[in-house]
């Protein structure tokens, strides 16, 4: 199963990649000049990005150097051990619920450091890509009519983050491992 | 909310300092702090040529209209969803973009969608200072949703260097499509005990 996986997804990006210009242009669209405005956006997100990955990144380094994610890699090392979980995915646990370039940061580091390839750096992308920034979401999205209560959204919105997590471990386990 | 991160982010430099210190490796804190405000540069410039292929090609797929062709096939599916909403109301068409945004991961597409679905539920709702059922639901859709296209984390895969980027693709649909049905039914048996009662 990770076998086909991984031969169907070497397919997916030049898919992409001429599907979605072949579909732009039999709809009439300057693809050229549509793809420059889009990518100009990518220059203004990756900027938006970097005072996050600036803060979270020191904060990282100071709790790297610390030595203490290792305690807790002591600690909690009969769970994380026998799943191959690395302890440095608990920061973006911790993040995840409240920024998504502050979280995006942590999975970038956790890339650079493990690579991306390797199951801890697929476990923190899998688990970067399936949940969402549902404390910021909620209170913006229910801030911007004036709702104070949230009555059982907020729950619900966070059962499914921990639905997304634990269902994240499993199949990170079951298909990319 | 946003005091919940300020907090978080305070205690993981208080604790990160004050166990380096006690352990007697400050020099090197101090040493690996202005390191890794270097490799943010680092990593933002890297990211930003894989960051603007993908939204180039994305905004291509937006002005073709793939977003409208795939909100008339959600919006078909909404109306069970939410019985409080006369049927036919533009919200449901609103929200079908806003969620179809979020499938096709075009997140700065999906928030005004999102933001104007929430006006036009507030006129509907009763309880102006409570969120309404219809709202709940529609959090809970939009929160858990089913995730196609993750933009923004095949960009910095590729910025990093790997081999495969797209390898996650199919288990973060599969596990985004799990969490999107559990926060489905949690909702739709939430709202039939309410009714119960």
């Amino acid at each position: 199963m990770g076998e086909t996986l991984q031969q169907a997804s070497r397919w997916l990006v030049p898919a992409l990649l001429v599907l979605i210009p072949l579909y732009g242009a039999w709809r009439r669209v300057p693809v050229y000049d549509t793809f420059v405005e889009g990518a100009a956006q990518g220059l203004e997100i990756s900027l938006r990005i970097l005072p996050y990955l600036v803060a979270i990144m020191v904060a990282l380094a100071a709790l790297r150097t610390s030595g203490l994610l290792e305690g807790v890699q002591d600690i909690l090392g009969p769970v994380l051990g026998r799943w191959g979980i690395p302890a440095d995915i608990l920061p973006l646990v911790l993040v995840r619920p409240f920024s998504g370039s502050g979280a995006l940061a942590v999975t970038s580091d956790l890339l650079r450091r493990h690579g991306p390839d390797s199951p801890p750096g697929l476990l923190a992308s899998v688990l970067q890509g399936s949940t969402d920034t549902t404390f910021y979401v909620l209170s913006l999205y229910l801030g911007s009519v004036g709702v104070q209560h949230p009555r059982y959204a907020l729950g619900v919105c966070l059962f499914g983050d921990i639905v997304a997590f634990v269902s994240g471990v499993l199949f990170w386990k079951l298909f990319l491992c | 909310m946003r005091v919940v991160l300020n907090v978080i982010w305070l205690v993981l430099v208080l604790v990160g300092t004050s166990v380096a210190a006690a352990r007697g490796r400050l020099d090197l804190l101090s040493a690996e702090v202005f390191a890794s405000a270097d490799r943010a540069i680092q990593y933002t410039l890297e990211m930003v040529g894989a960051m603007c292929l993908w939204l180039g090609i994305l905004r291509i797929a937006e002005k073709g209209g793939l977003l409208e062709v795939l909100a008339r096939v959600v919006s078909r599916l909404l109306g069970p969803l939410f019985p409080t909403i006369p049927g036919g109301d533009p919200v449901l068409g609103t929200m079908a973009m806003n969620l179809s945004a979020n499938i096709l991961g075009v997140g700065s597409a999906a928030t005004p969608f999102g933001l104007a679905a929430m006006r036009r539920l507030q006129e509907l709702n009763p309880r102006p200072l409570e969120a309404s059922p219809a709202m709940c639901t529609f959090l809970a859709l939009n929160s858990s949703v089913l995730l196609l296209v993750p933009s923004a984390l095949l960009a910095v895969r590729s910025a990093c260097g790997s081999a495969q980027p797209a390898v996650v693709v199919p288990v973060i649909a599969l596990v985004t499509g799990t969490s999107w049905v559990s926060c489905i039914l949690l909702d739709a048996f939430i709202r039939w005990r309410g009714r119960e009662r």
